[in-house]
């Protein structure tokens, strides 16, 4: 897909919302008429809100595809970043640890695996884990919650992992897999 | 005090006891006993209420993603007064008239000065042009707005079954069952059924 693509995309995309807008319009014009029962007609800030994040959603992804895809002779191409010296130079180390802290039990690398498959409630985890008391677990969540390896829904209480999480578990996982190996030599 | 088609009631009520206003998958809104209520009235239907007491806000404000979960849940003491318009039967069923010691635990001498701030509530949240139309678009959907600090602005939770729009100064969250629109400062995230787009500023 080229840019020009791309835009034509947006261009149409911007059509089929103005189009909507206008049908939303009519529908409200319409009941407007039936003259029964109420409603509050906030809309139009709320909508303009919406519209706003759709529209700079709608804009950023043009802008990405614009930065990060190659469009050449031979296809398309991922521009993938490189870090540089500077930005290695700057790296924060102190959030690292807390992370390498919290992954630095054997439950809680093993409550991160479970929850690699999907959000799990504490009982499923119970189920899945039953080496490990309830006590224990929630303490264990409680540490990886705070080092922001995972996220409670409040409302259902399921427990969720986070991206960090799962870079954090990718990582244990390959260190397991390099010390498994360097055993076997 | 008649304010376009609307009126505010000119009796303080309150609730007899907890109540929930709102509960979904993702969020509930809940007001403690003894929460302070005016009724907004449009040709003599109760479409709303301006409540002030101890309420708390909670929204999951998460998206989970094939490559992990997103946002954070949010959980508000809401101590300031705030607007509900909707579905009020479980309200109506719960209040009761207010005293003069039920006004002063807000800090208010009388009931006029509670309407007043109610009425500038409202004002705020629908503009002096608003007007009420006949239509029965709302009669599943909730809107509340609630006041956010100092700053004018009101923060909007917009739900209609699945739908949730919430919107603050620095976030706007737009869920419909899978369909996850997270925008944050510096970032904003697009997800349906757990595929996503990530986006910087």
């Amino acid at each position: 897909m080229s840019e020009e693509d791309v835009k034509e995309e947006i261009k149409k995309l911007r059509n089929e919302i103005a189009s909507l807008k206008e049908q939303l319009r009519e529908v409200q014009e319409r009941r407007k008429e039936k003259g029964y029962k109420f409603y509050i007609d906030i809309s139009n800030n709320i909508r303009e809100s919406v519209e706003d994040v759709l529209e700079s959603v709608a804009e950023s992804i043009h802008g990405e595809l614009v930065k990060s895809i190659f469009i050449g002779p031979r296809g398309v191409k991922i521009i993938k970043g490189k870090v540089s010296e500077k930005e290695e130079a700057t790296v924060d180390f102190s959030k690292t640890a807390e992370i390498m802290n919290a992954l630095s039990h054997e439950h809680r690398l093993k409550i991160l695996k479970e929850l690699m498959s999907g959000g799990k409630y504490v009982n499923e985890l119970q189920e899945k884990l039953p080496e490990i008391t309830t006590s224990t677990l929630l303490s264990h969540l409680k540490i990886l919650e705070e080092a922001g390896l995972v996220v409670q829904e409040k409302v259902r209480g399921r427990y969720l992992i986070t991206m960090p999480g799962r870079t954090a578990y990718r990582m244990a996982f390959k260190v397991a897999r390099f010390v498994e190996e360097s055993d076997l030599e | 005090m008649i304010w376009h088609n609307y009126q505010l009631d000119d009796t303080v009520q309150k609730v007899r006891e907890a109540t929930t206003l709102w509960k979904a998958e993702k969020g509930i809104i809940e007001i403690s006993k003894d929460t302070l209520v005016v009724l907004i009235k449009a040709n003599d239907h109760k479409i709303g209420c301006v409540f002030h007491g101890d309420g708390k806000l909670i929204l999951d404000t998460i998206i989970e993603t094939n490559e992990g979960a997103i946002g954070k849940p949010i959980e508000k003491e809401i101590e300031k007064p705030f607007i509900m318009i909707g579905n009020i039967e479980q309200v109506l069923k719960n209040l009761i008239v207010a005293n003069r010691q039920d006004l002063a635990k807000k800090g208010y001498v009388e009931e006029r000065e509670f309407i007043e701030r109610a009425e500038d509530l409202c004002k705020r949240l629908l503009g002096e042009s608003t007007k009420v139309h006949g239509c029965d678009t709302f009669e599943q959907g909730v809107i509340f707005a609630f006041t956010s600090g100092e700053i004018s602005g009101l923060d909007m939770l917009i739900t209609k079954n699945s739908k949730i729009v919430y919107k603050t100064r620095n976030m706007t969250f737009i869920s419909n069952k899978n369909k996850i629109v997270l925008k944050i400062p510096g970032k904003t995230v697009v997800s349906n059924d757990g595929k996503s787009i990530f986006l910087n500023a």
